[in-house]
């Protein structure tokens, strides 16, 4: 076992050195990062460049507010935030989940969406992405797909999850999503 | 209840009887004869009186006899007479008066009497008195005065009714006598044949009940006989039997005895295999002291490898607490590269080689994110591993614990097989004895079990002679029935 122990090491080692002795990546197909996550008990990607950042969830204060999604504001990276459940949002349930996860927005407000796991990161290429046209349905949260190796996972809409968040409350039909 | 006598009530009441009359007519008879020799006695003592009475008038008459001769003569032997009646006088009075003693008539004659004589004597005396002195002339005038003949007279007056008065008296006397005799005769006569009468009905009676009782009795007998004989068969052939018996009983008693002789040898073998075993049961208890010894020696060290395997745990969570530490870094700083791309991204071109080294930082994260789910997987497994060996030490204790337990419950278990084994040899040695004990007792019975085979055949020749005997009886019954039957008829 301490034998296994030192291979992964030095493994991990040899990596780490051989990224920076490695060149850099030569242009080609375009690469794409999505953040893989977890709400309620289904699966979805989100992409890298619609968030500003990832992070651990803090101490939520809740308001007295009609909307179901709003779970309250937090204290994030200095800035208090509003926090809304994409599971509310993606109409998937009404709950109020311990939520660990959040994806921060800044532009043009400091929005954090919680979600429940962090399945991992993924750089894909583009073919794998089949991207779909937005549509007209501004109830629609998803748009596209990601074909990994052992599941395909709908994208989530992160524009338009915040367009929604900004949208008046009562001029916003049921949510819908792609899958 | 005459029916209800036995015959030896009849025969006593019908000899008692016979024997009562005999008894009355012996007692009439004794009676009457006593009063009878009573009557001749009272004759023969008349017929003394009289004769005294006699006897007393004729020495008076000799005497005066002797007296007259002398006086005619003077010679003094013509006074012999007169001598010699001296004493038979006053013998007869004195006679006379004693004899009579219960007749007051006789004894006032006497009285009248004995001065007569006694004057009577003394005239002869003085008469002859007067011969020897004075002559003959003298004495001649004395018995010429008429005095002699004088008392003479009044003598032969008293005698002739002494005598008369006897007479009366006799005559009395044999009437009595005679009325005896005819009442004994009439008494023995009517008792003889009453006594007669009465026994020839109780020999009837007797008989004719001693017929019947003998008939019925003999009937009895010839039952009794017929059932002795039977008894005495069936005694003969149970004896028979019973010698049979005795055999097959001698067989088994020898066959029992070479039993008891083969058990006193498995006795002894035994209690050789007991003290075998005893000397096993003393190595193995000594044996398993040492294992147990030895047994608390693995207990000692598996305490010793549980307390390590413990240690181990502990050192497996402290690495498995650490390994969280190190996999939320990892996940930190996989966050941290994530952000870091996202904030490289929006730095445009100049982020570029800034996403190079945030990406490589996330993969290094990633790796070892998923080299501290493949440690703790090997922790888990270390603790795994080391709780199995834990349980299994603890489960190798309690076997120790259980095989210590087992081990104290054998060494019991060997020292009660040591006393088992020390018990089982003096019972064997005392079955031994008994045994040998027994087979004495067997050949004991065995000459006893002959003893009575002997007698069993003395049964069964005693038998053989009852039933000859019971034989023989029945045959007398039968003639005894016969001379009955005969005697009844």
């Amino acid at each position: 076992m301490k034998v296994a122990l030192e291979d992964n090491a030095w493994r991990l080692r040899q990596a780490f050195d051989d990224s920076f002795a490695a060149p850099a990546v030569a242009p080609g197909e375009e690469l794409l990062d999505f953040l893989l996550v977890q709400v309620t008990t289904r699966r979805f990607a989100v992409r890298l460049s619609e968030i500003a950042g990832v992070t651990r969830s803090q101490a939520i204060v809740r308001l007295p507010t009609g909307r179901k999604e709003l779970l309250g504001l937090s204290c994030i990276r200095g800035a208090i935030r509003s926090v809304y459940s994409m599971a509310a949002m993606l109409g998937l349930s009404e709950t109020q989940p311990p939520m660990p996860w959040l994806a921060l927005s800044e532009r043009p407000d400091p929005v954090a969406v919680a979600f429940d796991a962090l399945d991992g990161f993924v750089r894909v290429p583009r073919s794998l992405v089949l991207e779909a046209a937005r549509s007209d349905d501004r109830d629609r949260l998803t748009r596209g797909v990601i074909n990994l190796d052992t599941m395909t996972r709908p994208i989530v809409d992160m524009q338009r999850l915040l367009d929604t968040i900004r949208k008046p409350a009562g001029h916003r039909g049921p949510p819908r999503s792609d899958s | 209840m005459a029916q209800n006598w036995t015959v030896g009530t009849k025969i006593a009441l019908g000899f008692g009887l016979s024997l009562a009359i005999l008894a009355v007519v012996g007692a009439v008879t004794y009676r009457t004869t006593d009063m009878l020799i009573e009557n001749n006695r009272m004759v023969t003592h008349t017929h003394q009186v009289l004769e005294t009475i006699a006897h007393v008038l004729s020495s008076l008459k000799d005497a005066e006899t002797g007296q007259r001769g002398y006086l005619l003569t003077g010679e003094e032997g013509y006074l012999e007479p007169w001598q010699a009646a001296q004493g038979p006088i006053r013998t007869a009075m004195a006679d006379l008066r004693e004899l009579t003693a219960d007749n007051p008539h006789q004894q006032k004659r006497l009285d009248e009497a004995l001065p007569l004589v006694n004057a009577k004597l003394a005239e002869l005396l003085r008469t002859i008195e007067l011969r020897r002195s004075q002559g003959a002339e003298a004495a001649l005038r004395v018995v010429l005065s008429g005095e002699g003949k004088q008392y003479m007279d009044g003598l032969r007056r008293l005698c002739s009714e002494m005598d008369g008065e006897e007479r009366e008296l006799l005559r009395d006397r044999g009437v009595a006598a005679e009325a005896s005799a005819s009442a004994a005769k009439t008494t023995i006569l009517g008792g003889v044949l009453l006594g007669l009468a009465i026994m020839v009905v109780a020999a009837f009676v007797i008989t004719r009940s001693l017929s019947e009782q003998l008939t019925a009795a003999i009937a009895s007998i010839r039952s009794s006989s017929a059932e002795l004989e039977a008894a005495a068969a069936q005694q003969a052939s149970g004896s028979r039997e019973q010698s049979s018996a005795a055999a097959e009983v001698s067989t088994t008693i020898r066959e029992l005895l070479s039993t008891s002789k083969q058990i006193a040898e498995s006795a002894q073998r035994v209690a050789r295999v007991a003290d075998e075993t005893a000397a096993g049961a003393r190595r193995g208890d000594h044996t398993v002291q040492r294992a147990q010894e030895a047994i608390h020696a693995i207990k000692r060290q598996v305490d010793v490898i549980v307390g390590h395997m413990l240690e181990l745990g502990k050192k497996s969570q402290q690495a498995g607490g650490i390994l969280e530490i190190i996999n939320e870094l990892a996940e930190q700083t996989n966050i941290l590269a994530i952000n870091a791309t996202i904030e490289a991204a929006g730095a445009g071109e100049s982020g570029k080689r800034f996403a190079v080294v945030a990406d490589e930082i996330r993969r290094l994260a990633e790796r070892v994110g998923g080299s501290t789910k493949e440690i703790r997987g090997l922790i888990e497994d270390i603790r795994s591993a080391v709780n199995s060996t834990v349980m299994a030490t603890e489960g190798g204790t309690k076997a120790v614990d259980a095989g210590t337990t087992q081990f104290s419950e054998v060494t019991a278990a060997f020292k009660q097989i040591l006393e088992r084994a020390i018990v089982t040899t003096d019972a064997a040695r005392e079955i031994e004895i008994s045994t040998k004990q027994q087979a004495t007792a067997v050949e004991q019975v065995n000459v006893a079990i002959a003893n009575v085979a002997q007698a069993t055949k003395q049964t069964e020749a005693s038998s053989s002679q009852t039933l000859q005997t019971v034989t023989q009886l029945t045959t007398l019954s039968r003639g005894l029935l016969q001379i009955v039957r005969r005697q009844a008829a």
